[in-house]
């Protein structure tokens, strides 16, 4: 009898922890590599840091970089995507990045509309 | 004794008879004074009406009573443009009379004998006088007068006060035509004159006068170059201000005054040495239409709404119980967001900071 | 002069063999990618100014805390280097990010009143327009704050480098107030070395 009461309690308790794990699960933040979106060699950058804030409902993002070396002329630039994942505003320009080497060096950058939900840090080389 | 009674019957008769043509020949009193007849309270129509007739007849007691205004009435009274101007005159004039007058008279005295027998040694030639008189009268004068004289001239402007009567009939009140104003002479009462105008009864025992000064009628017409253009803008402007003032016409206290604008505008682009003809329509319309905005808007602020049922004012908005919403689906989401963002975003906006 | 034939003969074959070589050979390329051909003002230049004064002009506070989109008119950026550059272009770029953004709103500057004026004398005066569907005089937006800057560059430059500073300034100005409500600056360094 007692068991049947214990069952009853977890059947009723068990579904509400699942699917709280579970969101707790699906509300933490990507991974910086899931925000950096690498092309051709830029092994010499490291990003340190990568966050971003909701200023009067538009995007602004802070990246940390550190240069170990300036052999390759890395350029980067930020991709800016809709709450369901389309880009939006078009292609950014290439920027050339001037931290030197052995040196480290923010990089801030503010969302060209409010339609931008969400972001991706790219970086090249030549 | 049948003949007696017969001269004294028609002689009677003649009494009665110019007794009563006596009666309707007399003049009737004058209608601008209020007249009142009294009549005799009865009970009873009939007794009223028997009543009255016999107090017609006997010459009614007229009594005089003081002009009753009528309530909540105002006159709106034309806006006149007094211009007054000095203007410098000279006059020199050269008179000169001359008269001449001339009598010549000649009387012949004909003494003639008329001689019957005929000797020519009797017959003496007739005895004449003859007088001549001429009176000669000259006279020259010249005058030089100047100086400077004023010229006080009256324009009116007709037109603007259509929406202003209009919205008063709206409100509630009795809006009375003053009787049209011609000045006649300086000894005249001058159109701002509104006690003598009220007495001589142009406002037609109106409970209140509101009048219309112009303070400024404006007509000026500019040619502008537009930058980066080629062109020039012509245009054409009138703009008049009016001051309204609502006088109590017992009294004289002015019960409510403001000041109503209005504008009006045509504008052509063209180059330098184009021709612009305005167009005066455009223009009076437009400037009528700002100047019943401004005034509708001056009136409701200071001259209250008679009817019961009037409108909603402005401010208080009426809420239907529709209107307020479902409450069971209301939802509150966070504080609402500052203006300046950036120092109390860390706090109340969420911040994301990415592992590694 | 068999020999002196041969050589023309060679001669002339090779040129054409150079000719026949050296044809262009046409590519497309990344219109935002970084260009490094010299040391002049260039496109990967003019596309980061314009990125960076847009953005920073919408993270002030005026345009982001601003209730309505604010009317603003372009005014000259006037170029101070020695190198010609169309400013018109780059205030183009910004106006059109800012434009996109939906924060801002640009009315018609002094250059392209022209335009403007000729539309509506066209509309008003030709008496062909009926007066329903035609545009009004007289009832433009007035912008309420400009935009204007200026660029200039300092160049120095040695036997082994020659090395080239841009600086970028762009400021809004109130044009009631001729208050200056917000002001940035975009430094650019290209070096060129043998």
């Amino acid at each position: 009898m007692i068991f049947k009461r214990i069952n009853m309690k977890l059947c009723k308790i068990f579904p509400i922890v699942i699917s709280a794990l579970l969101i707790s699960a699906c509300t933490s933040n990507p991974s910086i590599d899931d925000m950096t979106s690498r092309m051709r060699e830029t092994d010499e950058v490291k990003v340190l840091d990568m966050r971003s804030i909701l200023v009067n409902n538009q995007l602004k993002v802070d990246v940390s970089l550190q240069v170990k070396s300036t052999n390759k002329n890395i350029s980067y630039r930020f991709a800016w995507y809709d709450k369901n994942k389309f880009q939006v505003y078009g292609a950014e320009a290439w920027k050339p990045l001037t931290i030197g080497s052995g040196q480290s060096g923010n990089i801030q950058a503010f969302a060209p509309g409010p339609a931008a939900a969400s972001f991706k840090f790219e970086l090249t080389s030549d | 004794m049948i003949k007696i009674l017969k001269i004294f019957f028609v002689f009677f008769g003649a009494l009665i008879c110019l007794s009563v043509m006596g009666q309707i020949g007399t003049p009737l009193p004058p209608l601008s004074d209020i007249v009142e007849v009294k009549p005799n309270e009865s009970k009873s129509d009939e007794n009223k009406t028997l009543k009255e007739e016999k107090v017609v007849d006997a010459a009614p007691q007229v009594t005089l009573k003081k002009n009753v205004k009528i309530p909540n009435s105002i006159a709106v009274a034309e806006f006149y443009i007094r211009n007054d101007y000095k203007d410098f005159f000279y006059d020199e004039k050269l008179n000169s009379n001359f008269k001449l007058d001339g009598n010549a008279n000649t009387n012949p005295n004909v003494n003639s004998v008329a001689v019957l027998n005929g000797t020519e040694a009797d017959q003496k030639p007739p005895a004449q006088s003859s007088t001549a008189t001429v009176n000669i009268q000259s006279d020259v004068s010249y005058s030089k007068n100047y100086g400077t004289r004023t010229i006080i001239s009256y324009k009116e402007i007709r037109g603007l006060t259509a929406q202003i009567k209009s919205m008063l009939i709206k409100a509630g009140y009795q809006v009375i035509q003053p009787a049209p104003y011609v000045h006649n002479g300086a000894q005249d009462i001058d159109v701002n004159n509104l006690k003598g105008r009220s007495d001589r009864g142009d406002f037609y025992d109106a409970a209140f006068v509101l009048q219309g000064t112009v303070i400024n009628a404006d007509s000026r017409r500019t040619r502008e170059f537009i930058q980066g253009t080629t062109d020039y803008s012509y245009k054409q402007e009138n703009s008049i201000i009016v001051e309204f003032n609502l006088i109590d016409t017992e009294t004289f206290q002015v019960a409510s005054s403001f000041t109503v604008s209005g504008f009006g505008r045509d504008m052509y682009l063209g180059k330098v040495n184009s021709t612009f003809t305005p167009r005066t329509d455009k223009i009076a319309r437009e400037l009528l239409s700002s100047f019943n905005q401004d005034a509708l808007k001056k009136i409701q602020e200071e001259i209250p709404n008679l009817n019961k049922d009037a409108g909603v004012s402005k401010n208080t908005i009426e809420k239907d119980a529709t209107s307020i919403g479902d409450v069971s689906t209301l939802k509150v989401y966070g504080k609402p967001k500052q203006v300046d963002g950036q120092e109390n975003d860390d706090k109340k906006n969420p911040m994301t900071v990415y592992k590694k | 002069m068999s020999n002196k034939h041969f050589y023309l003969i060679s001669l002339v074959l090779f040129l054409g063999g150079c000719v026949a070589t050296t044809a262009p050979v046409v590519k497309y390329g990344d219109s935002k990618a970084v260009e490094t051909v010299n040391t002049d003002f260039g496109s990967t230049d003019m596309q980061q100014i314009a990125e960076t004064m847009s953005r920073s002009m919408l993270e002030s506070p005026l345009v982001l805390g601003a209730r309505q989109a604010p009317f603003v008119t372009v005014a000259d950026i006037k170029n101070k280097t020695s190198d010609y550059i169309d400013t018109r272009a780059i205030s183009n770029k910004i106006r059109s990010q800012l434009t996109r953004s939906g924060r801002v709103k640009f009315v018609v500057s002094i250059s392209e009143m022209q335009n403007q004026v000729d539309e509506l004398k066209r509309q008003n005066q030709s008496g062909l327009y009926s007066n329903q569907t035609a545009s009004n005089m007289g009832n433009m937006t007035g912008s309420k704050y400009r935009v204007e800057g200026s660029i200039s560059s300092i160049v120095k430059q040695n036997k082994n480098i020659k090395d080239v500073f841009y600086i970028f300034q762009l400021s809004l100005i109130n044009n009631e107030t001729g208050v200056l409500e917000w002001e940035d600056e975009k430094e650019i360094r290209k070096t060129a070395s043998r």
